[in-house]
């Protein structure tokens, strides 16, 4: 993640018998990409193996593969590379048509642009669904909306690590925030930040800074830190996490799995921050600080 | 009422690296699946694993929901651990990238058997070795 997808891939289909399935996915992984998708029915002798290259990838890997399998299958019949051209749009609009509008912490509403706000008094956040985390159904964000809404008060500062479409800035904004710094490491993300703070008309003053909490290094401490990424990002940025949030101002470390607590909490009181509470939802932990 | 399942995607991608580009976004957005919340809970779930090649099975239910297992990485990813190998070779026949034993062979087949559908250690064994022998990497010791 980080950079610009292709706008076009080739996708190469081959059926293989399953026995050299797997030699032949590593031989795939080994030469021309990092991932697969297989498919298998059941009862059938062939492993459906499906990649994805960029549409300017250099060189034959038809020929390569080929040549590959002529080894491995001796005489027996080749079987045959299918190849189409996809656009990256597709899979992104079959992605948004199945984005819906979500009611939480009772009177927040997320939204996509199409759908229409319910009716009665809620806080109406609409997100463009794209590549970005935060459509308001996860558990996390809807843990951390559940945070944010019953505690930014009028004039607050809020620091958003790892905003994805920007869903809880925006929602700060809506509930008086007076300043927001959105941070995201992947530049998609931030583009679709952008438009979702445009589309909600965010009134605060505000920054979206592409990158990581190096961003922040000359920042004066927040009243309200949000960070909901993941323990493996979190766990060596607790410190600077800690001095990011002012004294009585509310750390929330969102993202985390139950077997992540242990590091964090630990983390933590190395931090000599014991006052915390841990929301659960699902599989899904979000930590709330209240910073000393 | 108990969600239906409507679907289920396999795919193998690298522990804690999962993002939406292909084969993610394409496998997941045509079943309308939310890829970014995959990706988040993917990543969260195989954060320790050092970006190895991971099988994961997804099943999609009737609403768009979904859950996931992962498994332990496909035998040719053990085989190249196991030789000290980063790849397997495009001439197997000819170019011999490494050498595992006839007891690593069977440790792979014992933490993959219940993968290779096989009716004994042994025959998992044989597919293993055969795996081994189509990506140059010898049998021996």
């Amino acid at each position: 993640m980080g950079e610009a997808q292709p706008e076009r891939f080739i996708e190469a289909r081959i059926d293989v018998d399953r026995s050299i399935a797997d030699a032949v996915c590593n031989f795939i992984i080994d030469n021309f990409t990092r991932g697969m998708i297989l498919e298998e029915e059941e009862q059938a002798p062939t492993t459906g193996i499906t990649f994805y290259l960029p549409e300017s990838f250099e060189g034959d890997y038809k020929a390569q593969l080929s040549s590959y399998l002529r080894e491995i299958v001796g005489d027996r019949e080749l079987p045959a590379v299918r190849e189409r051209l996809i656009k990256n749009i597709e899979w992104v609009q079959q992605y948004r048509e199945s984005i819906r509008p979500f009611v939480l912490a009772e009177d927040v509403v997320v939204r996509p642009p199409w759908e229409n706000p319910p009716e009665g008094e809620f806080i109406d956040i609409i997100i463009e669904p794209k590549m970005a985390f935060g459509t308001g159904s996860h558990e996390t964000t809807r843990s951390c909306i559940g945070v944010l809404r019953g505690r930014v008060k009028q004039g607050d500062r809020l620091l958003d690590l790892g905003t994805g479409s920007g869903i809880l800035s925006i929602l700060a904004d809506k509930l008086g925030a007076g300043y927001l710094k959105a941070v995201d490491y992947d530049e998609v993300a931030i583009d679709n930040c952008k438009e979702n703070f445009e589309i909600n008309h965010v009134a605060a003053p505000h920054e979206i800074a592409l990158g990581t909490i190096s961003r922040c290094d000359d920042d004066e401490p927040y009243d309200i830190v949000v960070a909901n990424i993941i323990k493996s990002t979190i766990l060596p940025w607790i410190d600077r996490l800690v001095a990011l949030t002012r004294r009585t101002g509310l750390l929330v470390l969102s993202g985390l799995l139950q077997e992540d607590l242990a590091e964090i909490l630990a983390a933590l009181e190395k931090a000599r921050q014991d006052h915390y509470r841990v929301i659960e939802d699902n599989a899904w932990r979000t930590v709330v600080v209240e910073r000393k | 009422m108990a969600k239906k399942p409507v679907g289920e995607i396999k795919l193998q991608i690298p522990a804690g690296q999962a993002n939406p580009a292909p084969p993610v976004g394409p496998a997941l957005g045509q079943r309308g699946v939310n890829i970014m919340e995959f990706c988040k809970a993917f990543n969260a779930r195989t954060q320790g694993g050092n970006g190895v090649l991971t099988p994961v099975i997804i099943t999609v239910f009737s609403d768009k929901s979904f859950t996931f297992i992962t498994k332990t990485p496909p035998a040719s990813t053990l085989l190249k651990m196991a030789a000290k190998v980063k790849k397997g070779s495009g001439v197997p026949n000819k170019d011999k990238v490494g050498k595992v034993t006839p007891r690593q062979i069977r440790e792979i087949a014992e933490q993959k058997m219940q993968d290779l559908n096989a009716s004994s250690i042994e025959a998992a064994m044989e597919m293993v070795a055969g795996t081994a022998r189509s990506m140059g990497i010898e049998v021996a010791g």
